[in-house]
């Protein structure tokens, strides 16, 4: 009988135009995230080879530089490519980078707010490199078209449009008590129908899913990449499944199709716009995040007060002799005693938001499609916080190397410029983003279990 | 008064009492209008919370970036000139309706000799992943939620009327169909403004409290009376556009159901979907220079020229102009020396803000183009119109942003300028040892940002403007059409 019911509905949605229109709809919209996907991750890409390009380029000129003047050319007084703390604080700067992930294309997450390719001198970093003005903060604050915002956001809609009257339909035609004086109970009638919709809304998801990043540009055979995938597709298909047990719990209800659609619709803002945004305002309220304003006038008292200690001036014009590198190395250790505790602040209180973050996920389905997508496609606070701390590790490495040429005053050869410090970023391991991701996945069935099994008692009941 | 006139004033009356007695008896308004209530309440005090922080937070850090600068010591100038100073972006009183663009864009720049610096110390590095879903704000509410409101409370106002069959009934009693689309509209206009204008209230109090508030901050007082009132018209010609769709698509559906169906399909394609594709697209059509591009062209064409003049040559013509003007033409060597390392260091200045003027005047044209294109999209969602609107009252879209970053580059030429000239006059033999004391570094103009007028905000939101007109019009006229040829059965 479930086999019946499950073929004619087959058929009843493939004749129906209106479901036909919503797939299609759901394929466009997904066709233009992934466009917009591969987009961004190629100019990322584009953005660190030119960054990469750079860095070579400056060493090289550097190198270059340093082979004349051995061939006995002038040195330029302020260019000196022989001198370590000229070279450390200004001539050749350091890339640091986070590399786009495998499947990068599927969630932009904070990659468009938090650097990943920065800059490191011997310099003090007080505000952690990169540019505050986004080339589009509009597009910043409007979000981005990336595959997650269509799963995330607009999955759940095509799963209320093809769902919402899966029962109180049958009701309203007619066809309802037709079907229910043949040998067959409510909840298989229901169960089958409920069955069709997955399976039809499982091929939807895992076709799309499968294609979009793969469209995408993305490298599906990649160190880490297949797991990731699996991850994916496993969340994608049990959050599809989430909207569509919720729909047929609501259907249960026996209420009208205008009504389930209304109560749907109302879910749905709950769990995408009034919980995430409650969650957010808890986030900021029990751990605000410190002000970025004080940061720079707190910088600004520190960097005066060591000048003042080590009467290091810039802005004369190299009227006066430059000052010594020892006394500006005094001059930064003193600045970074100050400034480091206050940074230490920051990425404290980052550090603990998330951390509030990955708890609040679970109060709704979409923050946990929200995060994991995020997390498996690389662009998570999480991942970029991994990044900075390894950034710091190599800062002081890097810090290290030219103080101690700094000291030993020789002259910088070419071998010093073989040995200088370069960042290689690397990944957690994938043991965390299963585990994040596996406890996702578990509160996700759980909630679909008990969906169903409410439905099916309401069921009974009538 | 006729004796028609007041029948038919009477008949409105009982109209509109009907329809909003209708609303006010069914449970479900009652449940969304207290969550809604609930959320513009917390997305009130929060929001204001949040402002007033921010304000003092920005007053306080302007207060001890000035007192850094006066309490500099002796120095010379040109040295003062490097160490800067910083300035802050001042904040209104309507950011906490609608916090637009501002957390991800910078709020504090330094200003020194050579060089345009970013705009820097935004909050967004410090967002975590929830910062995706929009956070809660009051604009939020406005542009999302009552729309939506709106649609659960009239899609079936005129569909429920068939199916139950009191159409024919009221079509009987000789009703023009004006008059009752009328009645209907304001029934649900009134079941809005139950929610509204509270709303209003509490915000305008704010607003109207902000300068003492802010214990009376200069720059605050600029927020006029202007700006606010504009924002509420703007929102009002909204939330009538939606009424009027709400009720010409119930008027035109078969039922219930497909009103509501195509109704909410408007809704998620022009609240969610048409906003973000439309800045995604306007910043594909019509991409922005890369910022850390910008910074690196300019660095490089302040240290070599620009393409075909190189610096060399253009700040010697500088500096032969300046010398003219000034009657010195061919006198260098009779001039105190001070003299001229003022005059050089003006035309290097000169120069290096023409380098800055070419590279800015080519970003902001290209940032222009693309808040067109984005801006274009309203014509297919009112919803673009508003959000863009909105901001743009609110002070807190990029134009404001821009607006403010250009007058602390324009502050930071006048005080080079006025270092560099002190060193010339005051200077005397050797331009390098000599030093200024604090009652120069006093003598520095003060930064006060000039909030644009209501005039300017309008010319750059035309298309906006236009398209929500053109939205307003079309539903209205949709709305009526739909009541004059509806179907009784």
């Amino acid at each position: 009988m479930l086999t019946t019911v499950f073929k004619l509905e087959w058929r009843n949605v493939r004749r129906d135009v209106a479901s036909r229109a919503v797939i299609a709809v759901c394929a466009l919209l997904v066709a233009y995230a992934a466009f917009a996907g591969s987009r961004v991750v190629s100019a990322e890409r584009a953005a660190l080879a030119a960054a990469q390009r750079d860095e070579a380029a400056r060493v090289s000129e550097l190198r270059h530089e340093l082979k004349a003047i051995a061939g006995g050319a002038q040195v330029q007084h302020a260019a000196d490519p022989r001198d370590a703390l000229q070279v450390g604080r200004e001539l050749a700067p350091r890339i640091a980078a986070l590399p786009p992930g495998p499947l990068a294309a599927v969630a932009v997450g904070q990659r468009d707010v938090l650097p990943a390719i920065i800059e490191l001198t011997t310099k003090t970093r007080v505000d952690g490199g990169g540019h505050d003005d986004g080339a589009s903060p509009l597009k910043q604050s409007n979000g981005p078209f990336d595959l997650a915002f269509v799963f995330v956001f607009l999955l759940p809609l095509i799963v209320i449009a093809l769902s919402y009257d899966l029962l109180s339909g049958e009701r309203e035609r007619g066809t309802l008590s037709l079907v229910l004086s043949q040998p067959i109970t409510l909840t298989t009638f229901v169960l089958g129908k409920g069955l069709q919709r997955a399976a039809l809304l499982l091929l939807l998801v895992l076709v799309l899913g499968l294609l979009a990043p793969i469209a995408a540009g993305a490298s599906i055979t990649a160190p880490g990449a297949p797991l990731r995938l699996l991850l994916y597709l496993l969340l994608l298909s049990l959050y599809s499944m989430f909207w569509l047990a919720l729909a047929v719990f609501v259907n249960s209800w026996g209420r009208s199709s205008a009504a389930n659609a209304l109560t749907l619709v109302g879910f749905w803002l709950a769990l995408l716009v009034v919980l995430p945004g409650l969650a957010s305002v808890a986030v900021d309220t029990i751990y605000p995040s410190p002000s970025r304003v004080e940061l720079v006038n707190l910088a600004r008292a520190a960097t005066t007060d060591a000048e003042s200690r080590t009467a290091a001036v810039e802005g004369d014009h190299g009227k006066r002799p430059p000052t010594s590198a020892r006394r500006s190395m005094a001059m930064q250790a003193a600045l970074e005693k100050q400034i480091g505790p206050v940074l230490m602040r920051f990425r404290e209180q980052h550090r603990r938001q998330q951390a509030m973050v990955d708890k609040l996920r679970f109060l709704s389905p979409a923050i946990m499609l929200n995060e994991g997508l995020s997390d498996i496609a690389g662009s998570s606070v999480g991942r970029h916080q991994h990044f900075s701390g390894q950034v710091d590790v190599f800062h002081g490495r890097l810090k290290q190397f030219f103080a101690e040429r700094v000291q030993s005053r020789a002259h910088l050869t070419a071998d010093d410029y073989d040995a200088m410090p370069r960042f290689d970023y690397r990944e957690p391991p994938d043991s965390e983003l299963t585990q994040r991701v596996g406890a996702s996945l578990l509160a996700l069935a759980l909630a679909i279990a008990s969906m169903l099994a409410l439905a099916r008692a309401r069921l009974r009941a009538s | 008064m006729s004796d028609a006139t007041r029948t038919r004033r009477g008949t409105h009356k009982a109209l509109i009492r009907k329809e909003l007695r209708e609303v006010i008896r069914d449970g479900r308004f009652w449940v969304i209008a207290l969550i809604v209530a609930g959320l513009t309440l917390v997305a009130l005090s929060f929001g204001l919370g949040r402002s007033r922080a921010v304000a003092s937070e920005r007053a306080d850090a302007q207060h001890s970036a000035d007192a850094q600068w006066r309490g500099q010591g002796s120095k010379n100038p040109h040295v003062a000139a490097h160490y800067g100073t910083y300035v802050f972006k001042p904040v209104g009183a309507l950011p906490f309706i609608d916090p637009g663009v501002e957390p991800y864009v910078g709020v504090s720049v330094k200003l020194e000799a050579h060089r345009r610096n970013d705009v820097a110390a935004g909050q967004a590095r410090d967002a975590t992943g929830l910062s995706r879903f929009g956070g809660l704000s009051v604009a939020l509410v406005l542009q999302l939620l009552i729309p939506l409101l709106t649609i659960g409370l009239g899609f079936s106002a005129w569909t429920a009327e068939r199916e139950r069959g009191t159409l024919r009934q009221l079509a009987s009693l000789g009703l023009r169909p004006r008059v009752l689309a009328t009645g209907k509209a304001l029934g649900i206009a009134a079941a809005l403004g139950v929610l509204l204008v509270p709303a209003l209230a509490v915000g305008s109090l704010v607003i109207a409290m902000w300068p003492d508030a802010m214990g009376g901050h200069p720059h605050a007082t600029a927020a006029s009376v202007v700006r606010p009132m504009a924002m509420a018209l703007a929102y009002l010609a909204y939330f009538v556009v939606f009424v009027g769709l709400v009720l010409a698509v119930s008027a035109w559906a078969r039922s219930s159901r497909a009103a509501l169906v195509s109704l909410l399909g408007f809704w998620v394609a022009a609240a969610l979907i048409a906003p973000r594709a439309a800045s995604d697209a306007a910043a594909w059509l019509s991409p922005i220079p890369n910022q850390a591009q910008t910074a690196a062209a300019i660095r490089t064409a302040i240290a070599e020229g620009l393409p075909g003049v190189p610096r060399e040559e253009r700040v010697d013509a500088i500096t032969d102009e300046l010398l003219a003007e000034r009657g010195f033409a061919g006198a260098e060597m009779f001039m105190p020396p001070a003299l001229l390392s003022s005059i050089e260091l003006q035309a290097e200045a000169r120069f290096e803000n023409e380098v800055i003027d070419d590279h800015h005047r080519r970003l902001s044209e290209a940032v222009q183009r693309q808040e067109q294109l984005a801006q274009a999209a309203a014509i297919l969602s009112p919803v673009v119109a508003i959000r863009s609107l909105s901001m743009a009252f609110a002070g807190t879209d990029f134009a404001h942003h821009r607006h403010f970053a250009d007058a602390a580059e324009r502050h930071r030429r006048d005080l080079v300028q006025m270092l560099n000239l002190e060193l010339g006059a005051k200077g005397g033999d050797d331009a390098w040892t000599y030093k200024a004391g604090p009652e120069l570094w006093a003598r520095a103009p003060a930064f006060e940002p000039v909030k644009p007028d209501l005039g300017w905000v309008l010319a750059k939101q035309r298309i906006s403007l236009s398209a929500l007109v053109a939205w307003l019009m079309l539903s209205i006229f949709a709305a009526w059409r739909g009541a004059r040829r509806i179907r009784v059965v």
